[in-house]
C-alpha cells in the first residue's frame, strides 16, 4: 500500500517535472524562434544608428548617431515617396476591393459557361514572373500615356492585388447559404440592402485580411515601379535604391529608409494579426 | 415469412412463438387487401 | 389567411439554370402537371421521396423558382408574376438560413423593418411568436450561437411573425435528432392550431406528414400520385408505389396470378403451394390467369393457427394455407 501510494507520488512528480521541462522547452524554442525571426529588424536598426566608418565592424560597440536619420528624411524628398507609395498601393487596394468583391460574388452565385476556367485565368495572373510582362506593358504604358502616373501603377498593381482577393473572398461567399439571400428576398430586401446587411458583414473578416495582404504585396513591389514609374512617381522601394551611390554605398542611410518602408507593415499587422489568420483560415461564417 | 420468390412481413402478437421452418395457417384480413396492375402499379377497384 | 390552388403547374429547368447538381434532369420535367388545392387554415404536407419535386413546387409557390407553365392561385389572385415579398407567404428553409449578423431579435424583426414598422408593433409581433416557439430567451443570442433546434425555432418563427397568409415549411425537421425532432413536432402542430394560417410542411419522412397534415400529397418523379387525409392514402391507396411509401413496416407487395380453383377464385404465387381466396368484392373484376400485385400490410397478416383468434376473424378474413411455408 505504502509502496504504491509512493510510486503514485513519484509518477505525479515526474508528470510534473516533465511538464515543467515542457513549457520551459516550449518557451526556450519559441524565445529561440523569435531571436531568429527579429534578427533582421534588430540589426538594420543597429545598421541604421552606425556611421558609414563604422559599418564593417561587427562590433556591438559603436557611437550611435542620428545623421542618417536626418540625411534621409530632412536631406531628401523621401517623405513624398511615402505618401506616394501609401496612395499607390491604397488605391490598388481600393480598386480592387471595389471590383474584386463584385467579382467573386459573381463567381460563387452563378452558373455560365467556363466559370472555373475564368477563376484559374485568374488566379494564373499570379503565376508569371512579373518581369516576363513588364517590357510589354512599359512599352503599351508609354504608348497610350499611363506610363509614371498614379493610375498607371494602380491598374498594373491589379496583377498583384486582384487574384488574392477575388480568390479569398469568393470562397467566403460560397460558404454562404443562398438560403440566406432568398430569405431577405422573402422579407422584402433588394439585392442591394443584403448585400450590406447581411453579406458584408459576412465576408469581412476575409476581405480585411486578403485586403491587407494585398496592400502588403503591392506596397513591397518592386518591378513594377522600378519599370514604370520613376520620375513623378516614386516609391519607397525605389528610393531607397537612391542610396546606393555609384562611388559608396550608404548602408546606414538604405537602413533607414527601410525601417521607414516596414513600419506600416509592422504596425498593421500587430494590430490585426489575430484577424489575418482568422480570415485566411475561413470558418465562423456559418449561420 | 417466405412466399416463393419474395419474402412476407407480417406482425405477431409477443406470447407467440414459431420455430425456424415451421409451416403456418396465415389469413389476409379481406378489407385490407389490396390489387394493384402488375406494369402500370394502379389499383384494381376501391 | 387564405387558399393556395395550384393549376397544371409545371416546372422544367432549362440549361442556362442548370447547375451543378440538377445535371442528371436537365430535359425533364422536375414537376410534372400538378394540380391541387388546399383548403383556408388547411395543414398540408407535400410527401414524397428525395428528387420528386416536391421542393421545387414549394420554391414555385414562394416565387424563388420561375413556374415553366400553369398558374399558382393564392386566394383569387393568380400570383405567377407576383414578387415573393408581395405574395405573403413565410418560408421556412430548410437550412435555418438565419442572418448570422443579426442578433435573433433583429432576425425575426428584419421583415417589419423592411415595411418600416414601429418599434412598438415590431416589439408586440415579436411578443406574440416568440413564446409560441419557445424563442423568448434567445432573443438577444446570434445565430451561429444557436443549437440546430433552436434555429430551426427561429426559423420557423421569423417565417410567421409577419402573419402570413401561407406558411411553408420546408423540410422543418430533417436536421434534427429523434427527440428534438418529435418535440418540434408537436409544437409545430401547437403552433398551427394557434394561428390557424394555411401551412404547407415538405417533408421525405411520412411519420412527419401522417402526423401534422390534415391531408397529405404525395408526389414521385413530378407527378401527384394521390391527396388525401393520412388515413385515406394509408387505406386506400391508389396505386402501388403509395401503397409500399406509406406505412411503416412497408405494405407486403406480392406478384400474384389469380386461378379459378374448386372453392372460387385464389391468389397463386410463382414457385410457391401458398393459395389465398380472392375476396368477394374483386369477383367481378377477375378472370383466370390474370396477373396481379397483391398487397397486404404486415398488421393484416394473422396466424390462423391460434385457435380463438381464428375463430374470432374467421368471418371477416380471407383463409390461407401454406403448405411448405417457413415461418419468418
Amino acid at each position: 500500500m505504502e509502496e504504491r501510494l509512493e510510486s503514485k507520488e513519484g509518477s505525479r512528480m515526474r508528470k510534473t517535472a516533465m511538464s515543467a521541462l515542457g513549457t520551459f522547452g516550449r518557451n526556450l524554442g519559441l524565445t529561440l524562434y523569435a531571436l531568429f525571426a527579429l534578427f533582421p529588424l534588430v540589426w538594420m536598426v543597429i545598421c541604421s544608428l552606425k556611421s558609414d566608418a563604422e559599418m564593417y565592424n561587427t562590433v556591438f560597440r559603436f557611437t550611435p548617431t542620428l545623421t542618417n536619420y536626418t540625411a534621409v528624411l530632412l536631406g531628401t524628398d523621401y517623405f513624398k515617396a511615402f505618401f506616394q507609395n501609401l496612395a499607390v498601393a491604397g488605391g490598388a487596394v481600393i480598386l480592387t476591393i471595389l471590383a474584386g468583391v463584385p467579382a467573386a460574388y459573381a463567381l460563387a452565385r452563378y452558373d455560365f459557361k467556363k466559370k472555373e476556367d475564368l477563376a484559374f485565368q485568374i488566379l494564373s495572373f499570379k503565376f508569371a514572373p512579373e518581369i516576363l510582362v513588364i517590357l510589354p506593358i512599359f512599352i503599351i504604358f508609354q504608348r497610350i500615356g499611363l506610363y509614371d502616373t498614379y493610375f498607371g501603377l494602380i491598374w498594373v498593381y491589379q496583377l498583384i492585388t486582384m487574384p488574392l482577393v477575388i480568390w479569398v473572398v469568393r470562397g467566403y461567399f460560397e460558404e454562404i447559404s443562398v438560403e440566406v439571400e432568398q430569405a431577405a428576398q422573402l422579407d422584402g430586401y433588394k439585392w442591394f440592402d443584403v448585400f450590406f446587411n447581411i453579406l458584408v458583414p459576412l465576408i469581412k473578416p476575409g476581405l480585411v485580411a486578403s485586403g491587407l495582404l494585398a496592400f502588403i504585396f503591392a506596397w513591397n513591389s518592386f518591378t513594377f515601379p522600378l519599370v514604370l514609374s520613376g520620375f513623378k512617381i516614386q516609391t519607397m522601394t525605389i528610393t531607397s535604391l537612391r542610396y546606393i551611390a555609384s562611388d559608396t554605398v550608404h548602408y546606414g542611410q538604405v537602413a533607414v529608409a527601410s525601417l521607414v518602408a516596414v513600419s506600416p507593415e509592422i504596425i498593421a499587422c500587430l494590430f490585426i494579426q489575430k484577424h489575418l489568420v482568422r480570415g485566411l483560415s475561413f470558418g465562423a461564417v456559418k449561420g | 415469412m417466405r412466399v416463393g420468390d419474395s419474402l412476407l412481413n407480417m406482425t405477431t402478437s409477443e406470447e407467440v412463438w414459431y420455430d425456424r421452418g415451421q409451416p403456418v395457417q396465415l389469413e389476409f384480413k379481406a378489407e385490407k387487401t389490396h390489387l394493384f396492375e402488375p406494369e402500370s402499379g394502379n389499383r384494381i377497384l376501391k | 389567411m387564405a387558399q393556395l390552388k395550384l393549376k397544371g403547374v409545371y416546372k422544367r429547368y432549362d440549361n442556362a439554370e442548370r447547375s451543378f447538381f440538377r445535371k442528371a434532369a436537365q430535359n425533364d420535367f422536375a414537376v410534372k402537371n400538378l394540380s391541387f388545392a388546399c383548403e383556408d387554415g388547411e395543414f398540408v404536407g407535400i410527401l414524397g421521396p428525395s428528387g420528386c419535386g416536391k421542393t421545387t413546387t414549394l420554391r414555385m409557390v414562394a416565387g424563388l423558382e420561375e413556374i415553366t407553365a400553369g398558374d399558382i392561385y393564392i386566394g383569387e389572385t393568380r400570383i405567377n408574376d407576383l414578387l415573393p415579398k408581395d405574395r405573403n407567404i413565410g418560408l421556412a428553409f430548410e437550412d435555418y438560413a438565419l442572418y448570422p449578423p443579426l442578433t435573433v431579435y433583429e432576425n425575426l424583426a428584419f421583415n417589419m423593418r423592411a415595411q418600416k414598422k414601429s418599434d412598438a408593433e415590431v416589439k408586440k409581433a415579436i411578443d406574440y411568436v416568440a413564446p409560441l416557439l419557445k424563442v423568448e430567451d434567445l432573443l438577444g443570442m446570434k445565430p451561429p450561437a444557436l443549437s440546430g433546434g433552436q434555429k430551426q425555432r427561429v426559423n420557423i418563427a421569423r417565417a410567421i411573425v409577419r402573419r402570413p397568409g401561407l406558411l411553408l415549411l420546408d423540410e422543418p425537421l430533417s436536421h434534427l435528432d429523434g427527440k428534438m425532432r418529435q418535440q418540434l413536432r408537436h409544437e409545430i402542430k401547437r403552433m398551427h392550431h394557434e394561428i390557424k394560417c394555411t401551412t404547407i410542411i415538405v417533408t421525405h419522412d411520412q411519420m412527419e406528414a401522417m402526423s401534422l397534415a390534415d391531408r397529405i400529397v404525395i408526389m414521385k418523379d413530378g407527378d401527384l400520385q394521390q391527396m388525401g387525409a393520412p388515413i385515406e392514402v394509408y387505406d386506400n391507396p391508389v396505386n402501388a408505389f403509395v401503397a409500399g411509401f406509406i406505412g411503416e413496416p412497408p405494405m407486403n407487395l406480392l406478384s400474384s396470378v389469380i386461378v379459378r380453383g374448386d372453392g372460387g377464385w385464389l391468389f397463386t404465387f410463382p414457385d410457391s403451394d401458398l393459395r389465398v381466396e380472392v375476396p368477394q368484392r374483386y369477383h367481378d373484376v377477375v378472370s383466370d390467369g390474370m396477373r396481379v400485385t397483391l398487397g397486404v400490410r404486415p398488421v393484416d397478416v394473422m396466424v390462423a393457427n391460434i385457435r380463438q383468434r381464428a375463430a374470432r376473424l374467421l368471418s371477416r378474413s380471407t383463409k390461407i394455407w401454406e403448405t411448405r411455408g417457413e415461418s419468418a
